[in-house]
Order: structure tokens, then C-alpha cells, then sequence
């Protein structure tokens, strides 16, 4: 019973299904809007704040962020008012008090000009944007939920519970592999993955044929438990496996 | 390290049906038992109820009410709401602070006292307000304050609910 | 108890209970909220049970321990009727004397009465008490007629006539359509029209195995807010009654009453009465064989003022952080489990039952066009009367507070009133003849909020106000979106900066420009809103800040960096109390010597100044 509403983005037409997000309208304009705790292979959670954009819903103005308004009335999307590029600039010199040194969140702000880190803002020192995309993705994805937030407000942190080694991470990687800032710092060495964030460390199955380490232990142990697979297919690297047809 | 009682959060777990909207007032029975959240209790829950341990940990340390550390023996209150606020209670905080060398929402070394502060305990005529072991402690001043504290050390006596500072 | 199968049970049981009732035996009510708690009620409640026990004069005497009443500011409260003798501050000591002088000798007690500071007269009724006098108890009057662990007390006064109306006299829509003609806005905070969300809760989509749920929100968390706690506390069954009937009318299977946690007493209460519904049957299954089903369970809070906000309020009763999520899909779509919600405040439930009972139209005859019915608002801070007042929507600030509150203490300059909690603002004396609705203090940056009213004198730093309510919002924001978490941050980290002296030229356009992001980006309403006290206060008192920041100096004598202590010489009569209280011997000077404060020591902790009775310690 797929409904489709009329909307017009930066003065373009348009008809999308009801539900549409304005990131996915946008998108399908090839109209950039930049994000940071977006994803599209997780929930959006519309925390950082830099998609916003400003719609007109008929009665008032509003400033909303794309990635989680669903589009259900016929609304006029505009995507680059003077108040939208003040309000990311503010945005952008607020993450970077936060992250100074890292260098995709410099990168960002330089291109929405803000160059400098404002003199006058308590800095901090992190990599992490608190965009909560590991989280996340181990939550709806992997579905172990090794990690999570902890605390409130300035504190906030994702982190293992009670900060210590969690046996129920997989050392799977996903969250390194979604992390915009690449903060969680996963190395693989000499047949051993660390998770340096999350104080996890797995060692890695050498291949069989070929000797290459290829996928770590703990996450063995859960796919054999989890799923029928041929133990012996576990065995080889994706090389060396023989093809499935 | 404390004992935990498994057998009693198992009819806990019970009588809340054990599912996700009954894990906050688990968490509350259980510190109610042991006056802070021991994390062996927390991993059995997590298993019994079938719930992520980090999702666990995440409400155990959103919410201002559960401690994740051991609390003192002695438990003092200042509460920082608004009213309490312009009628001096910061300096009355620091005075605490001083008294018993204990910085906010922190326990001493030697167990002897935790200090806690509250964003509003809803009786404002009383303000600024000092809570100590349960008992109210109104219209303080750091110096009837401190004299209320060396009571507290040196007594072993029960505290009674209710009990009112004159002053 | 037995219970109640019909509407004709129900009026049996309170012609019973009437009849039981002997008005003109002698009772001794005692406040026993946890205002007077604080003030060692408990004591004096067990003083007189002892006392009535030990000489046999419960035959003679009723004792009835209520909720809040009210007059905080004058604890332990005491009634005595039927004559409605009012006696104040009352302790354990007092209490034979109450007894054998007023109780059974008729005669008045002096010392215990309520003096008048404006006349100088002493009080003998409650109903002459001014603080009382130019109230409008309708939703709070109740608290100091009845034992609120007691439905029979709830029900002999009337109650419970609302639902019996609604159930047997009313089809849902028609009590829709009462709500809604009644004008009835939330009370929480938001004055959202209640009839128009209930409408909106019962048309929404119902989608196969969901239902429709009914919220109380008593999580009253804006510091020095009240109400909700006496009300819940005080008189619980005037808030179920609500919920019931609301429950009725939209089509709500199941309902829940979320309390702070730092409200035990309530929380208590609220269980008692619970237990009490069930008993008689006027909540559960086929309520009093109407064919209407309800049932009530209490949660309660973790400690978060986040909560307070409707969809972390629901986040948190489904066991999660309390994280709220944009309502771009308000919460009557799409709310508690994803279905479809109504969350009402304490206050607009107890509200309810008065509307079905004496019709819409009585209801909107009170108050103002946009505003209907009265407020309870929590009057605290720097003013004589702290207590809780109920007063017509409409009456100016400067009645509730110099009429009703007595005005300031210590014959201090009123120089603002913070309304609206940390979502509000400060109002200045030259507004003070401001009507207080939902609608008439946006005009000067504020709002009415949940109906607490902190007074402020000439002593009050608004810098140092504004600094304490950022730093609230920045340590109970949620932390999910960047400019509540991140921006507040930064406000409080330059407030701070600009209180300890350290604050430059630019620094106020700075925070102006980070408060207009935090309040058009921010995710929900804590973050919306926590630019609110820093805006106002800058406003109507820059010069302050500009003190701060130019001469690094405190007008109030607030800001520790930025004042001294000093003694006055003129006035030190070398008493040497000063010098006992000092924690760090920063005070020297002999007997019969004028004494002097060592600067370099002083930790500016003001135990001096509070210590010294001759006024004689310079703060500034």
C-alpha cells in the first residue's frame, strides 16, 4: 500500500513512497548531504547532527536532521540556507573542540569552513564522535552487543562492560570497519587481532592449505555454535576454500 | 567481595516476568539488597534474563541512582536544587567536602563516608537541605553541619527517619 | 473491604462511610508530607498517638495524618476541627498541651498560632490565614481532609463520582468532547490542549496485537517543583480517578505511573492506593460492571531528569537508557512499544475527575482565555511563605508572590523570579505584574513550565544562576546529540570561565551564537531549551555579566574568585565567633580586639558571615 507524497528538494520536484527519509529523497537527487553517524547498513540515530537541512511544512520553518525524518506530508526541503551552513559551522567547531587532532573531523570542518579550532572552547582530546555506529552495528548486525554506551551526557563513552575484556565480542572487526574515524584501533599481528579500544584480543586460524591467518578464533567458536557448517570449511581461507557450485 | 544471594534474584526475576522492561526495577531490588550493583550480580542477571551485559552495564551507569561502587557507611546528601542552590547550598557542599575530605559523588578510602549530591529532593521550605543516614537536615550552615557530622562519627546509634535540625 | 460490582454499590458505600462520619467530633489533623517530615513530623505524629492512647481518648479524638498542606515554610502543621484552628511549627513538646487545651478545653494556644508579618495579628483559623485566603484549592484543597492510605476517606468526601458519571452517564467521544471544551492544557510543562491529545491517541492506528497506554508522568524533576510529590503523596486517588476515566474515553487497556525515585513517600502512597482500587474494584477487570477493564503499574525512575521528557520517559519504562528520539511521529502514534500513547501530568490527571463531575463549562469559567482552571505552583527560594499555592490561571506574579508569599526575607530587594525550571527563564521586578498562563511569559523569554516559582533577591548572582542551571542541564543531558552534549558543555565551561574572573570580550556573543545552534539542532526539548536561563538572564541583566567580564567583579557578592571578606570595623565588637568558625584560621585578633580576615588564608566559604550576628562581615 506503498502511498507516495510530492515534495520539492532545493526547488526540485519530486514523488517519494511515504516513510522516505530526506537523506534517501536527497540521494535519489544526487543532492549532498554530508553525515557522520549515518550508515546505511544500520538504524539511522540521528545524533551528530550535520545532515540537517530546513523544511517548510506549510504552517513554520524547521530545522531537521535528514537521516531520520520520515517524510509523510508534502513538505519544501531546502538544503543550504545561510541558517543551515551557520548552524554546521557551529556544529563542526563543536566536534572539533571535542577531536582536535583527528583528522577526518578536520577535514569535514575545513570543508564547511571552519579551519581552526575556536580559541575560546574547552578541547578535548578524543578520536571518538560518540556516533555510536560500533555499537550499533554489533548490536544489529552481528547481534552480540559486546559493546555499548555507558554513562551520560559529557561523559559518555562506548565501551565493554565495566571497561574490561568482553568474552562475547567476536573480534569480527565490523566496528572497526564502520567507524568513521577509525578509532578502535584493530591490528592484526603474527596471528593475533587486538581491538585496542575494547581490550580484546583474539588469536587468529591459519589457513590450512596456505598458512595465512584468516578469521579469528572467538568467532569460530560462534559461527560453529550458531550455524550447521562443515567444520572443515572453517579450515581454509576464502582463497583456498574450494568455490560452493 | 560481597555474597550474592542468587536463589533471591532468581524469584525476583521471577515476579518481574524477566524481560527488559522489568531490568531497571531489578537493578533497584537488587541495589536496595546490597545498597550498590556488585557486578557478579549483574552478570547472573544477564544471563538468567538473557540480556546483553553491555545493555545492562549502559542502564547501570545512565541512571544517577545506581553506584557501581561499594557506598560508606555513612551516606550524606546535599541537595543542589534551584531553591537550594540560591540559598547558599554550594558553600554548604564544600563545607561537607572539607569536613569529611571527601570529594562529591565519591565514597572515603576507609568506607566510612559516601557524599552524594541530589538535583532536588522536593522540600524547598527546608532548603539548603542536608540529608545524613535519612535524616533532614534543614535551613543548614556549614557549622551545624560539621557538628552533625562529629555526631555521626562518634555515635552508633540507630538514625531515625524524620529527625530535624533545629537551628 | 468488599467489593463494589456497581454505581449503586459505590453510592451505598459512601452513604455508609458519611453516615459513620461524625463531623463535629473533635480531630487532630497532622501534615505529615514530606515537607513536614523534614521538619520532624514523625515525632509529633507519635507523640500524639501516644498521648490519645495512653488517656483513652480516641473515643474523643480522631487523629488524621495527612498529606502535603501546603504551608511548608511553617511545619508541622496542625488543624484542629471542626472549628478549623490552625497551629504552626508545632513540636513533640506541644503536644499535650494541644490536646488538653484546644482538643478538649476549647481554649487557644498563642505561642502555636500563625502571626501575620503585615499586621502583626495573630491567626486563629485556617480559613484566614492570608497565605491560604487568596488561594483557589480546588485540586489541592483535598490534601488536608484525608488520609491518603485511606480510599474511605477519598470516597466519603466524593470521590470517585467522576468515574462513576463517566462510566454509566458517558460514551468515550462525550468525554473527549468535555476535555476538550474544558480547555484543559498539560500541566507539565508543555500546556498542550489534553482533550485534543486524547482525541489524537484514541484515532490513531491500533496495528494487530497492540494496544492503546495510558502514562502518568510523575517525574517531577525541575528543582524546586513540588507539586506532583504532594499531589501523588497527598491525595493519589484524585490522580487514579483521572487515569481511569482518561483510560474510559480513549480505549487504554493498561496504564502506568512513572515516579522519580527520589520520591519514596509517593511512591508508597501511589502503591497503597493502588491496592486499595483493586480491592474495591474500581480498577482491574470489569470495573464496576461497567465492562470496562484497567489495570495500573507503578515504575519508577533511576534518577534522570531526562525522563521527565515524554519518549526517554517510555524508553525507560521499556528498560532501557532513558534516550529520547525525535518526535517528528508524536508519542500518540507511535510511543510505549511502538503503539500508541497518552502521557499526561500528575496534575492534569487529578484535574479530570472536577471537569465530569461540575461540567466543562464550570471549568472554563476559571482562568484565562488561552489558560483554563488553576496552577499549583511551588513557591520557593528567597521568599517568606515557601509553600505550594493554587491560584486561578491569570493572577499577576507580583500577588502570588508579595500577597500570597509575604515577600522577601530579612527585608531583601526582590530582583527576580525564575520560572519554568531549567527549560524557563528569570522574570525581572519590572514584569512582575505579568499574569501567569501558559502563554503570557513567552513574551519575555520565559514560560510557565511545570509551575515552579524560585524567587531571587538583590543577593543573588544571575551570572552565577544562569552557570548553575547550564551546568544542571550539561550533567543531565542524555549525551546522545552533539550540541546538548557538546554545546551545553561549552556553555557551562564559559560561564564558569566568566564567574572565576577569567572571561574576555567576545565571550557573550560567543554563547549567544552556541545557544542558537543548541536550540535549533538539538534532539529534544532538554536541549531545546537549556539556552533558556543563560538568554534571559542576559537580557535583563547583562550589565552583570558585563561586570564579570570587564571589571571581574561580582555585584551580588556571589562569585568566590571575585570577592573578599573583610570585617567591618566599625561594627566588629571582637566577639570572636568569627575566628571559632573558620576553618582554616584565616581570622586573627585577640579578645576585646576589632578582628581582621587574612585574605591570603580565606577560602571564602562565608561561615563568618553566617556566623556573625552583628552584621559585621563585608561580603563583596
Amino acid at each position: 500500500m506503498a502511498e507516495n507524497v510530492a515534495i520539492t528538494i532545493n526547488g526540485h520536484s519530486l514523488e517519494v513512497p511515504i516513510d522516505t527519509t530526506i537523506l534517501e529523497a536527497a540521494r535519489l537527487l544526487n543532492i549532498e548531504i554530508p553525515t557522520l553517524c549515518n550508515n546505511e547498513n544500520v538504524k539511522p540515530y540521528g545524533v551528530c547532527r550535520i545532515c540537517i537541512v530546513e523544511i517548510d511544512e506549510g504552517r513554520r520553518k524547521r530545522v531537521v536532521p535528514a537521516c531520520v525524518y520520515n517524510i509523510r506530508r508534502s513538505i519544501n526541503i531546502e538544503t543550504d540556507t545561510e541558517k543551515i551552513r551557520k548552524h554546521r559551522k557551529i556544529l563542526l567547531t563543536l566536534q572539533l573542540a571535542r577531536c582536535p587532532d583527528e583528522p577526518v573531523i578536520r577535514a569535514l570542518a575545513a570543508k564547511y569552513g571552519v579551519t581552526e579550532l575556536h580559541p575560546r572552547l574547552y578541547k578535548d582530546n578524543e578520536s571518538c564522535i560518540l556516533c555510536g555506529l560500533c555499537a550499533r552495528v554489533c548490536s544489529e548486525i552481528v547481534g552480540v552487543s559486546a559493546i555499548a554506551f555507558e554513562g551520560r551526557g559529557p561523559k559518555r563513552r562506548v565501551t565493554p562492560p565495566f571497561d574490561e575484556e568482553n568474552p562475547v565480542c567476536i573480534a569480527c572487526g565490523a566496528c572497526a570497519y564502520i567507524c568513521p574515524t577509525k578509532c578502535i584501533g584493530l591490528h592484526d599481528i603474527d596471528g593475533l587481532r587486538t581491538l585496542k579500544r575494547w581490550h580484546r584480543s583474539s588469536k587468529m586460524v591459519a589457513c590450512e592449505k596456505c598458512g595465512d591467518f584468516f578469521i579469528p578464533e572467538a568467532t569460530v567458536q560462534v559461527l560453529g555454535n550458531r550455524m550447521k557448517i562443515d567444520s572443515g570449511s572453517l579450515k581454509l581461507c576464502t582463497h583456498c576454500r574450494p568455490p560452493v557450485f | 567481595m560481597v555474597q550474592i544471594d542468587y536463589t533471591s534474584i532468581d524469584k525476583m526475576i521471577e515476579k518481574y516476568g524477566g524481560n527488559q522492561s522489568a531490568l531497571i526495577q531489578s537493578l533497584q531490588d537488587i541495589q536496595g539488597v546490597y545498597r550498590y550493583l556488585p557486578k557478579d550480580a549483574l552478570v547472573y542477571l544477564s544471563q538468567k534474563m538473557n540480556i546483553p551485559l553491555a545493555n545492562i552495564y549502559n542502564v547501570a551507569t545512565f541512571y544517577q541512582a545506581f553506584s557501581l561502587r561499594e557506598r560508606g557507611e555513612h551516606i550524606v546528601s546535599v541537595c543542589l536544587g534551584t531553591a537550594c542552590h540560591v540559598r547558599g547550598s554550594v558553600r554548604i557542599l564544600e563545607g561537607v567536602e572539607r569536613k569529611i575530605h571527601c570529594k562529591a559523588n565519591d565514597t572515603t578510602k576507609d568506607g566510612k563516608w559516601t557524599l552524594e549530591t541530589v538535583n532536588c529532593l522536593g522540600s524547598c521550605a527546608l532548603g539548603p537541605l542536608v540529608v545524613i543516614d535519612g535524616n533532614y537536615h534543614g535551613k543548614a550552615t556549614t557549622t551545624a553541619i560539621d557538628k552533625v557530622l562529629d555526631e555521626v562519627e562518634k555515635s552508633k546509634a540507630e538514625p531515625e527517619s524524620g529527625k530535624s535540625k533545629s537551628n | 473491604m468488599n467489593r463494589l460490582h456497581s454505581i449503586s454499590d459505590l453510592a451505598d458505600l459512601r452513604e455508609k462511610l458519611k453516615q459513620e462520619y461524625d463531623p463535629n467530633k473533635k480531630a487532630i489533623i497532622i501534615c505529615g508530607g514530606t515537607g513536614c517530615l523534614g521538619s520532624g513530623a514523625n515525632k509529633v505524629i507519635e507523640a500524639f498517638r501516644e498521648y490519645v492512647s495512653a488517656h483513652n481518648l480516641s473515643d474523643q479524638i480522631n487523629l488524621l495524618v495527612t498529606g502535603c498542606h501546603g504551608f511548608c515554610e511553617r511545619g508541622t502543621l496542625l488543624v484542629i476541627k471542626p472549628e478549623g484552628i490552625f497551629y504552626q511549627q508545632v513540636k513533640p513538646t506541644d503536644v499535650p498541651e494541644v490536646i488538653e487545651k484546644t482538643a478538649l478545653g476549647g481554649k487557644i494556644i498563642d505561642k502555636l498560632l500563625y502571626k501575620d508579618p503585615a499586621t502583626g495579628e495573630k491567626i486563629i483559623y485556617e480559613k484566614d490565614v492570608p497565605f491560604y485566603k487568596r488561594q483557589m484549592r480546588l485540586i489541592f484543597g483535598n490534601n488536608g481532609d484525608l488520609d491518603p492510605r485511606n480510599i474511605h476517606d477519598y470516597i466519603r468526601l466524593g470521590g470517585y463520582q467522576g468515574l462513576a458519571k463517566a462510566l454509566t452517564e458517558m460514551q468515550p467521544d462525550e468525554i473527549i468532547e468535555q476535555i476538550k471544551k474544558s480547555g484543559l492544557r498539560g500541566r507539565g510543562g508543555g500546556g498542550f490542549p489534553t482533550g485534543r491529545k486524547w482525541e489524537s491517541c484514541k484515532k490513531a492506528p491500533l496495528a494487530e496485537g497492540k494496544f492503546r497506554y495510558l502514562i502518568c508522568n510523575a517525574d517531577e524533576g525541575d528543582p524546586g517543583a513540588y507539586m506532583d510529590r504532594s499531589l501523588l503523596e497527598g491525595n493519589p486517588h484524585a490522580v487514579l480517578e483521572g487515569m481511569i476515566i482518561g483510560a474510559y474515553a480513549i480505549g487504554s487497556p493498561q496504564g502506568y505511573i512513572y515516579v522519580r525515585n527520589e520520591y519514596p513517600l509517593a511512591v508508597q502512597n501511589a502503591g497503597i492506593a493502588l491496592q486499595q482500587v483493586e480491592e474495591l474494584g474500581l480498577l482491574g477487570e470489569n470495573i464496576l460492571g461497567s465492562g470496562f477493564s484497567f489495570d495500573i503499574r507503578i515504575s519508577r525512575g533511576g534518577g534522570a531528569f531526562v525522563c521527565g521528557e515524554s519518549t526517554a520517559l517510555m524508553a525507560s519504562l521499556e528498560g532501557n537508557p532513558g534516550e529520547p528520539r525525535a518526535k517528528y511521529i508524536h508519542t500518540v502514534e507511535r510511543g510505549l512499544y511502538d503503539s500508541p500513547s497518552n502521557l499526561n501530568n500528575v496534575e492534569t490527571w487529578a484535574n479530570v475527575p472536577h471537569i465530569i463531575l461540575k461540567s466543562a463549562d464550570w471549568y472554563a469559567s476559571i482562568g484565562t482565555e488561552g489558560s483554563k482552571g488553576t496552577k499549583i505552583f511551588s513557591l520557593v527560594g528567597k521568599i517568606n511563605n515557601t509553600g505550594l499555592v493554587e491560584v486561578p490561571m491569570g493572577i499577576k506574579l507580583r500577588e502570588i508572590i508579595f500577597d500570597i508569599g509575604g515577600g522577601i526575607p530579612k527585608g531583601k530587594k526582590f530582583k527576580a523570579v525564575q520560572t519554568g525550571g531549567p527549560s524557563g527563564g528569570c522574570i525581572p521586578a519590572d514584569h512582575l505584574d505579568l499574569p501567569v498562563d501558559f502563554d503570557k511569559l513567552y513574551e519575555v523569554g520565559s514560560m510557565m513550565g511545570s509551575g515552579g516559582l524560585i524567587v531571587m533577591d538583590e543577593d543573588t548572582c544571575m551570572v552565577d544562576v544562569a552557570r548553575y542551571f547550564t551546568g544542571f542541564l550539561s550533567d543531565e543531558s542524555c549525551g546522545k546529540c552533539l550540541p546538548c552534549r557538546e554545546g551545553v558543555k561549552q556553555l557551562r565551561y564559559l560561564l564558569s570561565e566568566i564567574c572565576e574572573g577569567r572571561g574576555k570580550e567576545g565571550d557573550l556573543e560567543l554563547l549567544e551564537e552556541l545557544g542558537s545552534t543548541i536550540i535549533d539542532t538539538s534532539l529534544c526539548a532538554l536541549g531545546q531549551t537549556a539556552p533558556n536561563p543563560l538568554f534571559t538572564t542576559l537580557r535583563f541583566f547583562r550589565n552583570e555579566y558585563e561586570a564579570h567580564i570587564r571589571d571581574k567583579k561580582c555585584p551580588a557578592g556571589v562569585c568566590k574568585e571575585l570577592i573578599t571578606y573583610r570585617v567591618i570595623e566599625d561594627k566588629c565588637t571582637a566577639c570572636g565567633v568569627c575566628k571559632k568558625v573558620c576553618p582554616v584560621q584565616a581570622v586573627e585578633g585577640a579578645k576585646k580586639e576589632i578582628h581582621k580576615i587574612i585574605t591570603e588564608k580565606c577560602i571564602k566559604c562565608g561561615a563568618c558571615y553566617d556566623a556573625c550576628k552583628f552584621d559585621a562581615i563585608f561580603r563583596g
